[in-house]
Parts: C-alpha cells; structure tokens; sequence
C-alpha cells in the first residue's frame, strides 16, 4: 500500500525499512513479502519525473571523462531502472572468486531472479559455449520489466509492502553496532523513523553517499577503516571497431565447429563473445564481453564496397566471386569491458550541497593501463580470428589500437564504494551484505559487488537482493 | 644468402607499398606483428588485414 500520511508512518511499526526503490530494494521487499514480512520502503522521488531532481543528483567527476551524473541516475519509483534497457546476463564462475559469496548458493536465486525479471527463455538458458581457439561465445536475454510499471500495482495493493514516496533519507542515527533510527524528509516535514533492520537500497552512488554523510554528521556510527565510497567501479562501453564480414562464411563457422542451429539462431545478427580465461589470464587481461553487430538487412553498400575495395582488394574480390556480393555485411563492434577495483577510483563528499544541505558526491574515475591493453588485445585477437576462418575483416579505432586516452560511454553501471569482503579493512559488507560491525544495517544493490566483470549488473542485483530477503527472514 | 635475398625483398615491397598506400591515402605501419596478419593505417583507423589481401 502506499503511505500518504506522516503520523501514520511514525505510529506503524515497520520490522524492516528499505532505502530505495530500484531494482534492489523492490526485489528485497518481494522476497519479504514472501516471508510474510512487513516493510517499509521509502522512495526519495514521486512516481514520474519531476524538476529539481537534478539538484539531488548532480555531482563532480575527476580523472577519466565521465558522464554527468543527474544523467545517469534517477529519482524516482523504479529508480535507475527507468533508464535501463533490459540487458541480462550472468557473472562467469571465476569472475566470482575474490567474492565472499559462493557463485552456485547466489544462483540457486535463478528461478525466482528470472520471474521477477519476466525472462523467457525458449530455447536456451543462459550460457556460455566454445566458439574459438580463444573466444567463448555467450547470450543475452532481454528483460521487458520497467519496475515502475511493473510492481506499482502490485505494492500498492501487497499487504506486506508498504510505500511512501517523496521520502528523504537525511541520514542515520545510532552508534557502530546498531542503528536506531534513521531522519527523513517528507513534504518539508523532518521526523524520524525506528526499525530493528535497515536495508540501504538508494543506488550505486547513492548508498557510498549516505552513508559518508551519516559517517560525517556521527564519526562513531562506523569504523573509521572502513573504505565507504572507494574500490567504485563502472563498466567502459564503446564501440572502437567495425569492418565487413561474409555472413555465409561466418554461418559455416558455426556449422563446421557442430554448433547447433538453434544456437546461432538465437543469437544472430548480434553475436556475443568473451574472451577465454586461459588467453585472459596468460596475457594479464580483464574480462570482456564483444558486442558484434551486423548490419541486417543492409548489404555493404556501393561506397563502402569501394572502401573495402581500397583496403583489401584480394578479399572482397575473392569473396564477390565465390558468394556474391549480397553475402558482405557491415558490422559494428562494441566493448563491455571489466573495470578492476581500484582504491583510488571513489567516491567521496564535495563543498556543494543539495537542497536539504547534503553534500553531492565527487567522484574520481580513472581506466588503467590495463584495461586499455585489454580493449586492443581483444580487437586485435578478434580480427585474427576473422582472417584465420576468412570471415571479415576488422578495423580499430587508432587511438585504442595505440592504447591512448580513448572515448567511452559510462556512468550507467555504478558499483563498488560499499563492496562486500571478508577483510573489513577493503570491504564494507560481509558475505550477508551486513555492514562491517553493526547487527542491523544491510546494503543491497551494485554498490556491494566485489568485483565488476563484464557482464551487466541488473540480474545479479536482483540475486542479491532475494538472497538477502531470505536472510533477514531468519535473524528477524 | 637465402636471408640475405628475403631482407632485401621485404624492404623494396616496403618501400613500394609505402608510395602507394601513401598516394592512395593509406599508410603501411610496416611491421607484421604474427604470422597472419598486417596492419594498415587508413585515416583514424588501423585495419587488421590478411597476407594476400593486397
């Protein structure tokens, strides 16, 4: 049900209160519900957009270009999922290892992860098959769900959830091993709201900021070695490749390596690769997802043909001759790289303020030579590919074949600056997503993962958040 | 004698291949970095060629 009046929520008494309603915090509250559980979960925005919103998210960047950060978040019911394009897929087994939580136990979530997330599935599930020498070729499903639409209706009429928007979190109170009560704003209204669990669910760059600010109103509330805001991570998007390729070709790839035709089927005319681990880890590399696109239905048009020409003659002449010409396609190529954690990539409070006095966010963000080594590696192994089964050819971008400061899409995939540990001196969580220390204070969302690997975070957010609903049904 | 002749082949098919790519707006980078491939520089971007495809 949705909570309009104050006194009304300062007299219920609520077991658990979720902070936030993106994608972690709705799939918390559903597990809750499940368990019969009741909670409260309070949403800083209104149902739509509003304006001034950007006063909340805003923020300054240091480092690496990045992008504006009210661009890359919102507030409102759904939270950042509004803007979400229902990319899923799933972490690599190994990708999990420095995580303190076991990959097999998080995916016994897959079930109830993928009916939330309305997944279909019609041929095949997720997975991850040989595709080269050195590529794995993996899939990606599509999520319809804009949780906003999706589960309005059905929190609004849930006995067990309750909602109250436009609803601030101003910080919290209590000491290292408990908190007490958290303040909240609510039409220019301050009152504060008690609860024996806390689930901070506010955002990728939301939970680090909170709970600096609340460390920075109250020293005591967490120890001080705890590296809230650092170890931030994002996910480098760009398109730094393209080239042409004979579709016929490529589909005799598939065929002589006995893939099923079911499998590239499903996938064609995108087609999704990640690099091997026994390549990635000989070469030092992070992961990788290769995003190709091929241009259907359009055929390598007459001043690209001409191009191709140009550049490689022997090719394209012997292609047109054996397959014709209709068989060469443009195709685009993008990168979904990894970004390893690094201390000094963080967030941290600025001088500037918004409305309600808070401070916005400053956030350092910076690749590492690493990461740019990878993008090349992988380009440069791709094409390799393409001229070993004389496929295409492919052609980079020079300022990432020469490793340079090159131009990517981010911000929309913000995790660490809470991440989950065993060692409190380089995680903020532990395995239960509980805060170093304290007995009542959880975080659920991109904010606590460990590592970032390359694939994208929404689906593991959601495993997350059921696994903790789970947990908090048996200490409650 | 036999390293000798392949030295001096490479450097005149690298020598001429630079006056032409050049004229034609392509720039030979002039290394082989494996045994599959080349790499050749056209405005803002390197293409990753076979051996025969010129």
């Amino acid at each position: 049900m949705i909570v309009e009046d104050i006194s009304e929520l300062k007299k219920r008494k609520f077991p658990v209160i979720i902070i936030g309603s993106g994608p972690a915090g709705i799939s918390t509250a559903l597990k809750l519900e499940e368990h019969k559980i009741n909670c409260l979960i309070i949403e800083s925005g209104h149902l739509g957009d509003y304006e001034g919103s950007e006063k909340f998210l805003t923020g300054e960047t240091f480092g690496d270009e990045y992008s504006e950060l009210s661009k890359v978040r919102i507030k409102k019911f759904g939270g950042t999922s509004s803007l979400w394009g229902g990319y899923c897929n799933k972490f690599e087994k190994n990708e999990f290892e420095s995580w303190p939580i076991n990959f097999d136990e998080l995916h016994n979530y897959d079930p109830q992860a993928k009916k939330i997330l309305d997944l279909k599935f019609y041929h095949t599930d997720f997975y991850k098959k040989n595709f080269s020498e050195n590529f794995n070729q993996f899939n990606i499903r599509f999520s319809p769900v804009k949780f906003k639409d999706f589960y309005l209706k059905k929190i609004t009429k849930s006995k067990y959830i309750s909602l109250s928007l436009n609803t601030t979190l101003i910080k919290f109170s209590g000491n290292i091993n408990k908190i007490s009560e958290i303040l909240c704003e609510k039409s220019n209204n301050f009152f504060n709201l008690k609860a024996k669990f806390f689930i901070l669910a506010a955002g990728g760059i939301e939970n680090s900021r909170l709970l600096l600010w609340s460390k920075e109103e109250n020293p005591s509330l967490f120890d001080k070695r705890l590296p809230i805001g650092k170890y931030y991570m994002d996910h480098p998007w760009h398109m730094p490749a393209e080239g042409f390729l004979s579709y016929s070709n490529l589909i005799n790839h598939f065929e002589k390596n006995n893939f099923s035709r079911e499998l590239y089927i499903d996938c064609l005319p995108r087609l999704y690769l990640s690099m091997k681990d026994s390549i990635k880890n000989k070469n030092d590399l992070l992961g990788t997802g290769i995003y190709l696109r091929i241009k259907n239905p359009e055929h390598l048009k007459d001043n690209l043909l001409k191009k191709a020409l140009c550049i490689a003659p022997n090719f394209i002449k012997n292609k047109i001759n054996i397959n014709k010409k209709s068989d060469l396609y443009e195709f685009r190529l993008n990168l979904h790289q990894e970004q390893e954690p690094e201390i000094n990539n963080k967030i941290s409070l600025s001088q500037k303020r918004d409305p309600f006095g808070i401070p916005l966010v400053k956030i350092n963000w910076k690749m590492s030579s690493k990461l740019k080594k990878t993008a090349t590696k992988n380009l440069i192994e791709f094409g390799n590919f393409l001229i070993s089964e004389d496929i295409g050819r492919i052609s980079i971008k020079d300022e990432v074949f020469y490793e340079k400061n090159f131009k990517v899409q981010n911000g929309a995939h913000q995790m660490g600056g809470t991440r989950s540990g065993q060692d409190f001196t380089k995680s903020v969580v532990d395995k239960d997503l509980k805060v170093h220390f304290s007995k009542n204070l959880f975080i659920s969302g991109s904010s606590v993962f460990t590592t970032s690997g390359s694939c994208h975070p929404t689906y593991t957010i959601v495993l997350l958040s059921l696994r903790l609903g789970d947990h908090i049904k048996k200490i409650i | 004698m036999k390293s000798k002749r392949k030295f001096l082949k490479t450097t005149f098919a690298i020598f001429f291949a630079n006056i032409f790519f050049k004229n034609g707006g392509v720039k030979f980078l002039g290394k082989f970095k494996n045994e599959i491939n080349n790499f050749i520089k056209h405005k803002d971007k390197i293409w990753i060629l076979g051996k025969n495809d010129r």
